[in-house]
């Protein structure tokens, strides 16, 4: 057994040799050496494969740490920047102001087409504004309704999409986030809701909605996102209820995949 | 609220959700960051101020990262950049010996154990910078062959050759080493 065991060993150091091996296959090949007890034949290899295995574990240290700390500190002192009523009107204004200037200089430059196609792009552009607005809106109807808006614009922007993610994870109200939740789902392979789908399950705090969201991800049968949420069921901060959905998700993945 | 002040409080959303986005995609990849400063830099000491200061320019930046496609990329390039400018910054640079240092300090007692560990250390320093920071890509953060090609702009294929290259060459260089030694 063991002569075996050095036999494939032997082999893997060859085809790592020529750049063939799988990254499972040099894992074996670190571990193997790190194990400690390996045969005089094989020792020459012990100090390569040992210094892959350390330098794995690398991590930086207390200043690089601080560094993320003081930016944390940063975004306080923005946001109340951000929220005084002076930058708003200041923010106002150069937004009113370029608006006109552009809008004038089209006018004068382009030509008939140009300027339906930028007149569509405005259209668009005003349809996601009212939208964001009223995503925004004191009522919860009013917010359902923007959303509703949302899921029926042909394009969306980035930004769009980061706003209704917040109104998914905030929303007092868990209507508004199970319709935001469907928008979601509608743009769900796009790569700033896809990579973020595992992170809001931990961030959403009704179990109802985590489910849904399982489903969502159930749907997508992104390998990644399996593995994300095969990691979740070792967090502590996972609820044991979520737990039972998220293996029943696992289980219904493998069955599929048989 | 009126239309109007439900307006003024759409500006500002924006940096919040850039926030959020900077700590998922960037700080989370600082372990990365550092291993590749290490790399190149040779010791703990300015690999971390090198990740620090690229931490700080993605920072500054952060409106723009989520327009990249692949982000891994451009973390790699702000770090590399930063440590390129620390050692044109600094003539007299020796970026092997501290990290031999630290190395040696190390808790396991086998003395013997450590001076092979730094000889393997200082031929895989000596490789050539490619060889160097693919090898770092595979062995130490366990990249794809596509990833690593995607990371470094090259094709898959050269990736391949170049690893089998480089690890020809530490295997050689150290059998060579030992004999010596003897």
């Amino acid at each position: 057994m063991k002569k075996m065991s050095l036999n494939h060993i032997k082999y893997l150091l060859d085809k790592y040799l020529e750049g063939k091996t799988s990254l499972k296959e040099e894992e074996t090949l670190i571990d193997f050496f790190q194990s400690g007890d390996i045969p005089e034949e094989l020792e020459q290899y012990t100090a390569e494969f040992s210094h892959y295995g350390i330098s794995r574990s690398e991590e930086p240290g207390d200043l690089v740490q601080d560094t993320i700390d003081s930016l944390n500190l940063e975004a306080k002192v923005r946001s109340n920047f951000y929220a005084s009523p002076w930058y708003r009107v200041a923010a106002t204004f150069l937004l009113v102001a370029v608006a006109f200037l552009s809008g004038y200089g089209l006018n004068v430059r382009n030509d008939l087409q140009n300027e339906v196609h930028s007149l569509k792009d405005e259209l668009l552009d005003l349809k996601e504004t009212t939208v964001q607005v009223m995503l925004k809106g004191e009522s919860s109807h009013q917010r359902i309704q923007a959303l509703v808006i949302a899921s029926q614009l042909e394009t969306v922007s980035e930004e769009l999409i980061g706003n209704v993610l917040a109104t998914f994870n905030e929303d007092k109200s868990p209507m508004v986030r199970s319709v935001a939740l469907e928008f979601l789902g509608m743009h769900s392979q796009s790569e700033s809701v896809r990579s973020v789908l595992v992170n809001l399950l931990q961030e959403q705090d009704l179990l109802s909605l985590q489910i849904e969201l399982l489903w969502l991800i159930q749907e997508s049968g992104d390998e990644q996102l399996i593995e994300e949420l095969r990691e979740l069921l070792d967090s502590t901060d996972v609820s044991e209820e979520l737990k039972e959905e998220i293996k029943l998700v696992i289980q219904n993945d493998k069955t599929q995949s048989i | 609220m009126s239309g109007f002040q439900t307006g003024m409080r759409l500006i500002g959303v924006d940096s919040r959700m850039n926030d959020i986005f900077f700590k998922q995609k960037v700080i989370s990849k600082k372990g990365m960051m550092f291993r590749a400063a290490l790399r190149i830099l040779g010791n703990r000491a300015d690999a971390e101020d090198a990740t620090s200061e690229a931490i700080l320019k993605l920072w500054v930046k952060r409106d723009q990262l989520n327009r990249y496609e692949n982000l891994d990329r451009i973390l790699y390039t702000v770090v590399k950049n930063q440590c390129l400018d620390m050692l044109r910054a600094n003539n007299s640079f020796l970026p092997i010996q501290e990290e031999f240092k630290l190395y040696s300090q190390d808790t396991s007692s086998d003395s013997k154990a450590n001076e092979r560990l730094d000889k393997v250390k200082k031929i895989i320093n000596s490789l050539p910078d490619k060889q160097k920071m693919m090898m770092h890509f595979r062995m130490t953060e366990g990249y794809s062959m596509q990833k690593i090609a995607d990371l470094m702009n090259e094709k898959v294929n050269t990736v391949e050759v170049t690893l089998s290259r480089a690890r020809k060459k530490i295997r050689e260089q150290y059998e060579k080493d030992v004999t010596q030694s003897h």
